[in-house]
């Protein structure tokens, strides 16, 4: 009736409450009950003949295959699916912000949406209100974690940009020991590039102890087929997030392995995609992470809704026993009601008051796996390089999972979305 | 709300996977039942605009099931499930 293998646990999160719990805890997968439900949770549970499968809106995920004898096999990884023996053609993705029903006699599958992405309004309430409520609620999730976890070791992902600077800084209001890990690709200089410098800069103006996690280029290459593996996705931009997210989840670890109590890590994502704060890289004439033509406002929803595909952040540090926890998603929906011509410097001064210092506000915006402004060195570099892009990533990601053969993958993502049948899966053979 | 009919939505599509998918105007494979995904006139990119675009022209939202639907493959397809989505959107 349903297998599953879901090692990730769920995280049920608002401004006042904050629970870690086992995915395997039943919950009420009515829909406006879960459009209720903050946090991060992946739910697989059946009722007689009926399995539901209920993602959360932006961060876990949840893959499943149907099989004639097996019934619903449900997984946070692809990679479990293909060692239960799924061949990867029968896996499809359940879509964040529904309920996915599969009903086994009748053989029907029927999905309901209990939350659809909001998109930039005018009017009332006006963006100045919609960020003091915004941040506040950002800083009561913070707190809600150290109130529920009062010895909960915390460690905070600083690359140097806006987005965790302001994690950074919110967490240190509440966090008593926190740990700031930022990497740092090691080009033989002995030196930081400029957004690392500028995260140990931002750590030390906070008073956080300060860990640069530095990597080589071997160190890099060690880290791909883990990052295909956990971060579940064979496209760049997700790729080379997921290397970095793995060297840190590698020495978070390392350093807290003497830890007997939750490992808690901040990170700053989602902010990128909720305000479109993404521009394309030009390396050796090639254009990498090119993004769609179309306005900003759809460009915002459409990278927003991409989230539910790649695992860069939850499946990469959950391999390592932490519970990745992104605050931003705690306020997704009332940063994307603002609208697309708020830069995001603006946003993120709205946000934090005077906890950041001026001057991080005009450094450029640099990505920790370009290596800087200037593309000279650094992940994707090295990964280009090297000639791992295009179909030779989706290759390595086939035999990272555990895949004997190697499909053209284009056809399982379509608009930034996992497939997902169109029909009862079974109806096909 | 505006009624759009079959030949409009057609006309509207071809128009915008032309453009988006920079296609010759003499093109002989790019023909109503051609697949746009195999044949290279739709990528990653090129979807993500046109489901916009769909979205915006429209006022129809395509829903997973539909993306994933062989029949979105081809033109003839897409202009089937879009105009059953604006019956299905304004009853």
């Amino acid at each position: 009736m349903l297998e599953t293998y879901l090692p990730v646990p769920n995280v049920v999160w608002s401004d006042d409450a904050f629970v870690v719990e086992a995915a395997d805890r039943p919950v009420d997968t009515e829909p406006a009950r879960l459009a209720r439900m903050a946090g991060r949770f992946a739910v697989a549970q059946h009722r007689g003949d009926t399995v539901m499968l209920a993602r959360d809106r932006y961060g876990l995920k949840l893959y499943f295959a149907i099989d004639a004898a097996r019934g619903v096999v449900a997984a946070n990884y692809i990679a479990d699916l293909i060692t239960a023996g799924i061949p990867l053609d029968g896996i499809y993705g359940a879509p964040a912000g529904a309920v996915t029903a599969i009903d086994l006699r009748r053989r029907t599958i029927e999905l309901h949406r209990y939350h659809h992405l909001p998109t930039a309004a005018g009017g009332d309430p006006s963006p100045r209100e919609t960020l003091a409520a915004a941040g506040e609620r950002l800083s009561r999730s913070l707190r809600a974690i150290t109130t529920a976890y009062p010895s909960a070791t915390v460690a905070v992902c600083l690359s140097g940009g806006l987005d965790s600077a302001l994690v950074a800084a919110l967490a240190r209001e509440h966090v008593a020991e926190l740990v700031a890990y930022t990497y740092a690709f090691d080009d033989g200089t002995g030196d930081f590039g400029p957004d690392a410098a500028g995260g140990q800069r931002l750590a030390n103006w906070l008073g956080i102890r300060h860990r640069p996690v530095i990597a080589d280029a071997n160190g890099i290459f060690l880290a791909l087929p883990r990052a295909l593996r956990h971060g579940q996705d064979w496209r760049d931009f997700n790729v080379h997030c997921a290397i970095v997210n793995e060297l840190l989840a590698e020495a978070i670890a390392a350093d807290t392995t003497s830890a007997n109590r939750p490992v808690f890590v901040l990170t700053g994502d989602l902010m990128n995609e909720v305000l479109g704060d993404y521009t394309p890289v030009t390396y050796r004439g090639m254009r990498h992470y090119a993004l769609p033509d179309i306005g900003p406002d759809l460009m915002r929803v459409s990278l927003v809704r991409g989230l539910q595909c790649g695992d860069r952040e939850v499946g990469v540090f959950s391999t390592r026993q932490l519970v990745a926890l992104q605050p931003y998603a705690q306020i997704c929906d009332d940063l994307l009601r603002l609208p697309s011509s708020l830069a995001k410097p603006t946003v993120i001064q709205s946000l934090a008051g005077d906890l950041l210092p001026p001057w991080v506000y005009g450094r450029p915006k640099a990505r920790a796996q370009v290596g800087g402004p200037t593309v000279r060195n650094g992940i994707l570099p090295l990964l280009v390089d090297s000639g791992r892009l295009g179909s030779q990533l989706e290759y390595d990601f086939c035999a990272a999972i555990g895949c004997a053969t190697s499909p053209r993958l284009t056809r399982y993502v379509r608009a930034g979305l996992y497939r997902f049948p169109h029909q009862y899966p079974l109806e096909d053979v | 709300m505006t009624v759009t009919t079959r030949s409009e939505i057609h006309a509207a599509i071809a128009d915008f996977i032309r453009e988006v998918g920079q296609v010759e105007p003499d093109d002989p494979g790019f023909t109503d039942d051609a697949d746009l995904f195999d044949a290279g006139y739709l990528d990653s990119l090129g979807i993500v605009s046109l489901t916009a675009f769909i979205e915006q022209r429209f006022r129809v939202v395509l829903t997973e099931q539909d993306l994933f639907n062989p029949r979105i493959a081809t033109v003839t397809g897409m202009v089937e499930i879009i105009a059953a989505r604006s019956v299905q959107q304004a009853a």
